[in-house]
């Protein structure tokens, strides 16, 4: 039982890699006077992660995580994290903003006149911004690309 | 009507975008080689420090007010630009980049869409302070030099918060009467002079002149002026500038370099970034001219003006190419020739020119077509280098050493361009 449900389908199974290839399609047929390959009409752009991640490209950027504040949201230490800064910073979004001492990834929640950045570590305090407190958002996390580990 | 949008103090404002510890503080940027000033926040020119001028002079000024200096990171600046002018291109279809911070947008036609110019431009300003962090002065106008007085209230006059329509006859002519002449688009200080002199004092004066005594005095470009204020357009948006048709590349020596190895080194590292410019936009070059000089400002050990030396070389290639292998081998040869020894060089530089597009093909008698394996070697370099960091793959003759590198003490990191160099955040 357990096997036929965790089974990928193999139409789920792309091709996919991270290189910026936006190369036209190419008709790679030679027979000068037969039957075409029909393959060729089939013929697409392979997979860009780009495409996958990055909405906006002239708003999009990539911040490097350097601490484990974030574990509840499985966001670990070395972690890249793909960031929009045109969506609207909304409550409960992770975001990335400024504080006094630097750029930190906190969860963000608006309490009236009140801005809470959230760790969802428990390790970690959270930050509570007055008005009139140094603070910028720089955008608002969208994705996490982390490498996996072998144990 | 125009819309003429422009990034105040823009290489500051890059360098605060990234780092909000620098707001409310005053900022200078300074130019290759940490040599003058070329960009001062708000707070640094109320500070009396001035543009242009060689930073050492103003070194105590600087130290005692705790100004941030930067050395220029035009990979940073460029990038931000890039993101900049195709976010314009959001809000309207047509958008000529002017400069490395400032476009003209074409408004017409957009009247149902944005019945009210002034909210759009206010949401414009709004919108690019949210996506860059970088504040922007919009100036609209019926013409460009009309826009671009726009543009110079909306930067100065705090009331108009970054914004300013001049739309009506009352307003434009409110705003040249008060406009000194000097400050016109296309008026250099010769014409200004020349004008206040004839008591031509502000752009008011100069619109109600006559057509033919603005003809006499400052040409057919001082009438397209004066028509402009007028509202009439003369000057056209230009949106599409084609590839560039010539490829300079020069920075300074950071220091005086009197030795041949290290000018030649410095001559092929120029050329690895120029011909590379040139694949970036398709071209191939058919002349190649190397430039040496030394500086014309020395002195020498006793005080005097020590002895200036300068040539140039010019050599046209057997057949147009991209390979910074034959560039490289061209180029040396033609610094040879104009290389004299006893001189400390400031600069030596490389200009390709006559260039054609990429695929132009010419065979001749006596010369083959360019080899196509080098143009094949010349793009996977592009790409390792693209990989893993600017010269990780180079020429032998492009050398090791640092000793002519331009100085950059104060660079601050490329965030958007190089992985190493990403914003952290903890």
């Amino acid at each position: 039982m357990l096997e036929n449900n965790d089974r990928l389908k193999p139409e789920n199974i792309i091709k996919g890699t991270v290189v910026r290839r936006y190369q036209l399609p190419f008709f790679d047929a030679y027979i000068p006077c037969g039957f075409p390959s029909p393959a060729d009409a089939y013929t697409e752009r392979v997979c860009d992660l780009n495409d996958l991640c990055v909405y906006n490209p002239d708003t999009t950027y990539f911040v490097h995580a350097i601490n484990d504040s974030m574990a509840g949201d499985f966001i670990c230490e070395g972690d890249w994290i793909v960031v929009d800064s045109s969506i609207e910073p909304t409550d409960g979004r992770i975001v990335v903003a400024w504080v006094e001492d630097g750029h930190t990834l906190k969860r963000i929640r608006f309490r009236g006149e009140l801005k809470i950045l959230e760790p969802s570590n428990p390790a970690y305090a959270p930050i509570y911004v007055q008005p009139g407190d140094a603070f910028q958002i720089f955008g608002v996390a969208t994705f996490r690309i982390g490498k996996l580990l072998k144990l | 009507m125009i819309a003429l949008v422009d990034a105040n103090n823009f290489y500051c404002s890059v360098e605060r975008s990234f780092n909000p510890a620098l707001n409310g503080k005053p900022v200078i940027v300074l130019s290759n080689n940490d040599g003058a000033i070329v960009a001062r926040s708000q707070e640094a020119k109320a500070l009396g420090i001035k543009m242009a001028n060689p930073f050492f002079q103003q070194a105590e000024l600087i130290q005692a007010a705790d100004v941030r200096v930067f050395s220029s990171n035009y990979t940073l600046y460029g990038d931000t630009s890039a993101r900049l002018m195709s976010l314009l291109g959001r809000f309207v279809e047509t958008v000529e980049v002017n400069s490395i911070d400032e476009a003209f947008l074409d408004l017409d036609g957009y009247g149902s869409v944005y019945p009210d110019l002034e909210g759009l431009a206010r949401h414009m300003r709004a919108k690019i302070a949210q996506w860059l962090r970088i504040p922007v002065s919009i100036g609209i106008g019926p013409t460009k030099t009309l826009s671009k007085v726009a543009n110079w209230y909306a930067k100065r006059v705090t009331a108009s918060r970054g914004v300013v329509l001049l739309e009506s006859e009352a307003q434009i002519r409110e705003a040249l009467a008060d406009f000194d002449v000097g400050e016109l688009w296309g008026v250099g200080s010769r014409y200004a002079s020349k004008l206040r002199r004839l008591d031509i004092k502000t752009a008011w004066d100069l619109r109600q002149a006559p057509d033919d005594w603005i003809r006499d005095i400052m040409t057919v470009n001082g009438l397209r002026l004066a028509y402009e204020l007028r509202g009439q357009r003369c000057n056209l948006l230009e949106t599409d500038p084609g590839p560039k048709k010539s490829i300079c590349t020069a920075p300074s020596f950071g220091d005086m370099i009197p030795d041949l190895k290290l000018i030649r080194e410095a001559l092929a590292t120029h050329l690895a970034r120029a011909s590379e410019k040139l694949r970036r936009q398709g071209s191939a070059a058919g002349v190649i001219t190397v430039f040496l000089h030394t500086n014309r400002h020395a002195k020498s050990a006793n005080g005097e003006p020590a002895r200036y030396y300068a040539n140039s070389r010019s050599v046209l290639l057997p057949h147009p190419t991209t390979s910074p292998v034959e560039l490289t081998r061209y180029a040396l040869a033609a610094l040879d020739c104009i290389y004299k020894p006893g001189y400390r060089y400031q600069k030596v530089g490389v200009i390709l020119n006559d260039l054609v597009d990429d695929t132009f093909r010419q065979e001749c008698l006596f010369t083959s077509e360019p080899d196509p394996k080098l143009g094949r070697l010349a793009q996977i370099v592009d790409q390792l280098n693209y990989r893993h960091g600017r010269d990780k793959v180079r020429l032998a003759a492009q050398g090791y050493s640092p000793a002519w590198k331009m100085k950059q003490q104060w660079l601050s990191p490329c965030y958007t361009t190089r992985w190493k160099d990403i914003l952290r955040v903890s």
